[in-house]
């Protein structure tokens, strides 16, 4: 081969081919600026093998070598650990918030503490006029809505908690579903390598799905030689030898007071463990966070039940008014914050409501005769007293104690996961920040190449028209 | 650093977003007018207002309490205070007898009587509903005649006291519960505890000038003179307890006044917006958004595209 016009036509061929090469390039990463997880591509040329010449090297034009991704592996390794404790912050972040709206402190009329109060109050009330009537309706309708508000919370921390089971068990086909998505695209991007033709936009979605992914669960994958990557989570290998996938399932499980979420590998039955991400604040929420919030107002509740009942059981009603049956002279009745509630004696009559002591004597016939004087208030003013009696954790704390130290640590949690999720943001940001400067499309640059490219195919037509002209004047020799 | 557009645009909204979310915990501080509006926003802080609040609302139950005991030891005192002016009668009355030169007791006797009927409805005095002086037995009648005996009149038989001994009490402040009432007992019969019994007092009083209108038994006289002097120290008694428990009372009621305005004070500075401060940081955060936005404007809407000629 020599130097001729045709060799030359080629040249202009190829450069032609070329910068539509890059044009193309330069135009799907335009096309793609906006599209969640797309890498910028780069396209490299390289000169076409010249052939020598005893006078010399003359070149063949221009070929295109390659067009990758550009991605940074550890920018994405950075980002994935990241995001797994963001993940699980953020989870716990809206249930808190969830948490403080159903116990409303600190000022709301409708709260827990403001019910208390209340009951207490009306006790004082029903202490300086025992005789009354209406003022015994008053406490029993106090005392209900106390009873009414305790049960509300606890029932609306029972369904929150449902809720976030729903949740788990979202995110739990959620994982599978993902580890099903990565697998397929494991399959496709070995084929389509081992061919050599390039995989870039399905590692583009594969490396997607493992962002999403790591913001449920700290995740551990690794590619292997052919370009497949194994996935492991807390414990059970999702995806292994490339395409083979397991699953992960979902159970609760009632511990007598809460239903429990446990997660297990389907078909392994292995415990998934995992220390960060959303399924593990999720876990942690239903598992840990409500019932210990639950189990704080129950002792509230069952304190409350006990102790007003012990005293109210020395006292006696109106005008010597007895329940039906004369031992069960109970204020409350339940076993904790899901079913307390008025006694049945009270909730038949207001008289059963004491005020006085029991006094019992024996009449000359032997029967026990029992009776209270009607201005007598010893047992109401016990039972008022008991707002200030330090009841709780070994007689150090009273009811208001108790339940402000509650909402206190329900704050002090709150925060906390509040600050650590806008924290963490903060850093998943930076390196988001870090990975778009790197893989991101910049329209003024793709355009700056659109250009230059334009040019390089213009140039590349005049190449071709002028060899075209230099035929035409061989021809018209 | 390459400055990518997706990079760009993450920066504004981010911008936007923290400036948004500062601007609202603001815009809710000065709406609700509290700085605390769940236990997040300030742990320490909501637990304390929590703590005041029931301090402050068991303060107003406190002082009901006590307006409830104050009207009641007034209506007591009232009714000692009556009663204490009709000892004094009965003593001028007694007075009046025991003097030689008096003849017409008949008239004093019957003067005797007419106080007793009066006594037995002062000792029967109903405050609220609820006997003063019943003890406990606050809804029966505490000072009745007996009505075994056939003829039901007071100038036959002295009044017996049919109330308890016992006292109810008002509870006006954390630790003290006060005695309210003073039981009949108390007042009008101490016999039991080596008092006088001033119905059977004036009976006899009375009983002694009807039997001897034209001279008198000096011997039961004197006892008489004696004894109503003790009655008026039995009531003296009775009107010093009484007055010291409204003093501790009125002293309650101050010491609450005080301390509420204390404690609204506190309450108000533990969760309360501070207005002043909260709107010149609204005012700040309004300027950072709007730098925010023009600033997003300028940044995103240029590209290499608003300067190609097309």
């Amino acid at each position: 081969m020599g130097i001729g016009l045709g060799s030359i036509f080629d040249i202009g061929r190829k450069a032609l081919k070329a910068n539509l090469g890059g044009l193309n390039v330069s135009g799907n990463n335009v096309a793609n600026v906006n599209t969640e997880g797309y890498s910028r591509e780069v396209i490299t040329f390289k000169p076409s093998i010249p052939f020598r010449t005893p006078r010399g090297v003359f070149g063949t034009g221009v070929e295109i070598e390659s067009v990758r991704r550009v991605r940074d592996d550890i920018v994405d390794m950075q980002i994935r650990t990241h995001n797994t404790p963001l993940g699980e912050f953020q989870e716990k972040e809206k249930i808190y918030k969830q948490l403080e709206n159903i116990f409303n402190e600190p000022s709301s009329e409708y709260g827990i503490r403001e019910q208390f109060e209340r009951f207490f109050d009306t006790f004082q009330e029903f202490a300086n006029d025992p005789e009354s009537g209406s003022i015994r309706t008053v406490l029993r309708e106090q005392a209900q809505v106390l009873t009414e508000t305790i049960k509300r919370v606890d029932q609306q921390l029972v369904i929150l908690s449902k809720d976030i089971g729903f949740e788990i068990s979202q995110k739990v086909d959620e994982i599978n579903n993902i580890a099903k998505r990565i697998a397929d695209l494991n399959v496709k991007i070995v084929s389509s390598e081992n061919i050599g033709s390039s995989a870039n936009q399905l590692r583009d979605q594969r490396d997607l799905e493992l962002d999403r992914l790591s913001e449920i669960t700290n995740v551990y994958y690794k590619e292997d030689s052919g370009g497949a990557i194994n996935v492991s989570v807390g414990g059970n290998s999702l995806v292994s030898i490339g395409e083979r996938v397991s699953s992960l399932k979902c159970i609760d499980i009632n511990d007598g007071v809460n239903l429990l979420s446990k997660v297990t590998g389907a078909e392994s039955g292995l415990e998934f463990v995992t220390n960060s991400g959303r399924l593990k604040g999720l876990l942690e929420c239903r598992n840990e966070i409500i019932p210990e919030y639950r189990e704080r107002l129950n002792i509230l509740t069952k304190t409350l039940i006990s102790q007003v009942n012990n005293l109210h059981r020395n006292g006696v009603g109106l005008k010597g008014s007895q329940p039906e049956v004369p031992h069960d002279n109970d204020f409350f009745t339940g076993t904790g914050a899901s079913d307390i509630d008025l006694s049945d004696a009270i909730k038949s009559s207001v008289n059963n409501i004491a005020a006085a002591e029991r006094i019992e004597t024996v009449d000359e016939s032997g029967q026990t005769i029992i009776t209270g004087a009607s201005g007598d208030n010893k047992i109401a003013l016990q039972i008022a007293n008991l707002k200030g009696t330090l009841i709780f954790e070994s007689n150090t704390k009273t009811f208001d104690d108790y339940f402000s130290e509650t909402i206190g640590v329900l704050g002090v949690e709150a925060r906390d996961v509040k600050d650590n999720a806008a924290r963490q943001q903060m850093v998943v940001t930076q390196f988001q920040n870090l990975r778009d400067s790197t893989s991101g499309v910049s329209l003024d640059e793709e355009l700056t190449y659109l250009i230059k490219y334009q040019r390089g195919y213009q140039a590349a037509a005049r190449v071709i028209s002028t060899v075209d002209e230099m035929f035409l004047t061989l021809i018209n020799m | 650093m390459r400055i990518t557009d997706s990079y760009r645009i993450r920066t504004v909204i981010e911008n936007l977003n923290a400036s948004r979310e500062r601007m609202n915990i603001l815009q809710e501080q000065l709406a609700s007018a509290k700085r605390i509006n769940r236990p997040s926003d300030d742990p320490t802080g909501a637990t304390m207002a929590m703590k005041l609040r029931t301090v402050l609302e068991g303060n107003v139950q406190y002082d009901k309490n006590i307006e409830d005991a104050l009207g009641f030891l007034s209506a007591t005192e009232n009714t000692l205070n009556d009663v204490y002016e009709i000892l004094l009668s009965v003593k001028d009355i007694a007075l009046k007898g025991a003097n030689d030169a008096t003849t017409d007791r008949e008239d004093l006797a019957d003067q005797l009587d007419l106080i007793l009927r009066n006594l037995l409805e002062i000792a029967n005095t109903k405050y609220r509903g609820k006997y003063i002086f019943g003890g406990t037995e606050t809804l029966s009648m505490p000072f009745t005649l007996d009505e075994n005996v056939m003829n039901h009149d007071l100038e036959m038989q002295v009044a017996m006291y049919r109330g308890d001994s016992k006292t109810f009490k008002r509870q006006i402040n954390e630790h003290t519960a006060l005695d309210l009432n003073i039981p009949g007992s108390k007042v009008f019969d101490m016999s039991a505890e080596g008092g006088v019994n001033i119905f059977q007092e004036i009976y006899e009083l009375r009983n002694n000038f009807k039997q001897n209108p034209m001279k008198i038994d000096r011997t039961k006289m004197d006892q008489s003179l004696d004894n109503l002097d003790e009655a008026l120290d039995q009531l003296l008694n009775a009107f010093l307890s009484v007055g010291t428990r409204k003093q501790i009372s009125y002293f309650n009621k101050d010491r609450f006044e005080l301390q509420n305005i204390t404690l609204k004070e506190r309450l108000s500075n533990t969760e309360d917006t501070d207005f002043g401060n909260a709107f010149i940081q609204f005012k700040a955060e309004e300027n950072a958004l709007n730098s925010a936005l023009s600033a997003g404007a300028r940044v995103i809407s240029p590209s290499l595209l608003d300067f190609l000629k097309i």
